[in-house]
């Protein structure tokens, strides 16, 4: 976890924080990194099942999925958020390897709202996270 | 002339290092007197420090240089000669094995100056410049001490005189002498550093750096590319992983030759080696080169699909350089498309370049690649290349390739990995690209 969103007092966190699910560590730090340096803070999963565990723990503004995860793939861990969860207004952003654009209707109908190309970069971030949190 | 900076010294506060005098930089000149030849002399001579001759024929030129006992650097001529012209006179310096650069003096329209140029770059021969009738005395010296100083550049590469043996290659790969040089790749649009080339260098016990051209093709000779492309791999992941473990989002691109790709033991490894790693192989682009993906259109989707399944993105090098067929360039799942950097090079004053690069944009675009310039050297070829909408750039006007240690130190000096364009019109009298 990369800080913990919730103050000692439990009071609401100063910064809006992100969701990152991810299975590789590499990517879930930088993503990490990235998104503090815009002023956000985030917490990180490994998996669509832990993802879930947090979602029904905490409030997220943000939540960025792998869509190519080893237990339950991004596609599904999205449409559980939507349909179990019930969380239709959280913002999920999917990311994938380049040349998935033809599928992009596809995943897009699993219930996400924008789609990230891998690698991601610091200005994919930067203008994302101003679209959700227009303060940052 | 006096021995003065011109007053548009791109660099002014630095040392006139040029204008101490130099042995060793042997100038030919095959101008007549009444074209200045003599005045560019003197001027070398009194400003310079160097050693010129004067030559009034292309014959007397030949014949001096079968006798030489070492190449001149420089030769400074006309198109049109007495017994000859220029085109004659490159094919013949050509046959050497080391020429001299080569100076234009003309009274000819462009075109013909610039077939001139193309000639020299198609035999190899270096330009040191060009320039127009009535010769500017001063303004000619300053181009000939510009390129004298690109030449002595550091980590300007020595020539060897021959090939590289089996033994000698083995050797370099055994004892870990080939080396990854990163040369940076800036976003446009952001302004930050993005990604690196990583590309092959040798460095011998004497600690020369030995370039690509003396290199790879020994290597494929040799069938010493796997090994070496590994070699390149490896440093390349490690360089990754150092950068993304702190927070610094780059990624880096090896070229492998088309027949490695269809080489299994190869893929198995690269894919080994990202997994031991715990790198996510999107970081990681392939370039293959423009001749080689159209070669063998069947065998180019084969081995491209694969390294795409691997989750590798995937880069046509040198685009412009070969026939491409738009159908097959739909048909191959490239991430990325470079502009060969012979379109990028003098675009600033070249229709026809600025036209190709701007038609290579478009199309990057619209099948949603990057495009990088490769070879940016100044800072109008810079504005040509914003102009015709690439989204990238590369080459010495954000630095020269350099040994990891030295890329990961380079890249932590940026302020938030972003390039700050400004600071490079300092450096516009650095070597060319290699």
């Amino acid at each position: 976890m990369d800080s913990n969103p919730i103050g000692p007092t439990g009071t609401p966190p100063a910064a809006p924080v992100a969701l990152i699910v991810d299975d590789n560590a590499v990517n879930r730090n930088v993503t990490g990194q990235m998104l503090r340096r815009l002023g956000w803070t985030s917490v990180q999963v490994e998996s669509g099942a832990l993802a879930l565990e947090q979602l029904r723990a905490r409030r997220f503004d943000l939540m960025l999925l792998d869509l190519r995860m080893q237990d339950m793939d991004g596609e599904e861990t999205c449409r559980r958020i939507r349909a179990d969860l019930g969380l239709a207004d959280l913002t999920i952003v999917a990311y994938t390897a380049h040349g998935m654009e033809d599928d992009r209707e596809r995943i897009l109908s699993a219930g996400f709202d924008r789609l990230l190309i891998k690698p991601i970069f610091l200005d994919d971030l930067r203008g994302l996270c101003h679209d959700v949190c227009p303060a940052t | 002339m006096t021995c003065a900076p011109p007053p548009d010294d791109p660099s002014p506060g630095a040392p006139h290092a040029a204008l101490a005098p130099v042995s060793g930089f042997e100038p030919w000149i095959l101008l007549p007197a009444f074209e200045g030849g003599p005045a560019l002399r003197d001027a070398m001579i009194a400003c310079g420090g160097y050693t010129p001759r004067s030559f009034s024929s292309m014959q007397e030129v030949l014949d001096a240089l079968a006798l030489a006992t070492r190449v001149p650097d420089l030769l400074v001529t006309r198109v049109r000669l007495p017994d000859g012209d220029a085109f004659e006179l490159i094919r013949h310096l050509a046959a050497y094995p080391v020429a001299p650069a080569i100076f234009i003096v003309s009274r000819q329209q462009r075109s013909v100056v610039k077939a001139t140029v193309s000639l020299c770059e198609a035999h190899g021969l270096r330009m040191a410049g060009t320039t127009d009738m009535p010769l500017d005395v001063p303004a000619a010296f300053h181009q000939i001490e510009a390129f004298r100083n690109r030449a002595r550049a550091p980590q300007r590469l020595q020539p060897r005189s021959l090939p590289l043996t089996v033994s000698e290659l083995h050797n370099l790969l055994n004892t870990g002498r080939i080396r990854a040089y990163m040369q940076p790749k800036m976003n446009l649009k952001s302004g930050h550093i993005t990604g690196f080339e990583a590309l092959m260098r040798a460095v011998n016990v004497e600690g020369q750096v030995i370039a690509p051209s003396e290199l790879i093709e020994p290597l494929g000779g040799a069938g010493l590319l796997l090994p070496a492309t590994l070699q390149m791999f490896d440093q390349t992941v490690d360089f990754l992983m150092q950068c993304l473990n702190d927070g610094i989002p780059v990624g880096a691109s090896v070229n492998v030759p088309l027949s490695l790709i269809s080489d299994n033991h190869f893929c198995q490894k690269i894919v080994e080696r990202v997994e031991s790693a715990g790198l996510d192989p999107s970081w990681i682009t392939v370039e293959i080169t423009e001749d080689e993906a159209m070669a063998n259109p069947a065998l180019a989707i084969e081995n491209t699909a694969r390294i795409r399944m691997y989750g590798f993105n995937l880069s046509i090098d040198d685009f412009g350089t070969a026939y491409s067929s738009f159908a097959q360039l739909t048909k191959i799942p490239f991430s990325e498309l470079k502009i060969e950097r012979s379109f990028i090079s003098g675009i600033e004053t070249d229709k026809a370049k600025r036209a190709v690069v701007a038609a290579c944009a478009l199309l990057g675009k619209q099948l949603g690649l990057a495009v990088v310039a490769e070879g940016v050297e100044t800072p109008s070829e810079l504005a040509a290349v914003q102009e015709a909408d690439c989204s990238h750039i590369q080459g010495y006007l954000l630095s020269r390739p350099m040994p990891v240690p030295e890329a990961s130190a380079w890249l932590r000096e940026l302020d938030g990995q972003r390039f700050a364009l400004a600071q490079t019109v300092a450096l516009q009298s650095w070597a060319p690209g290699l």
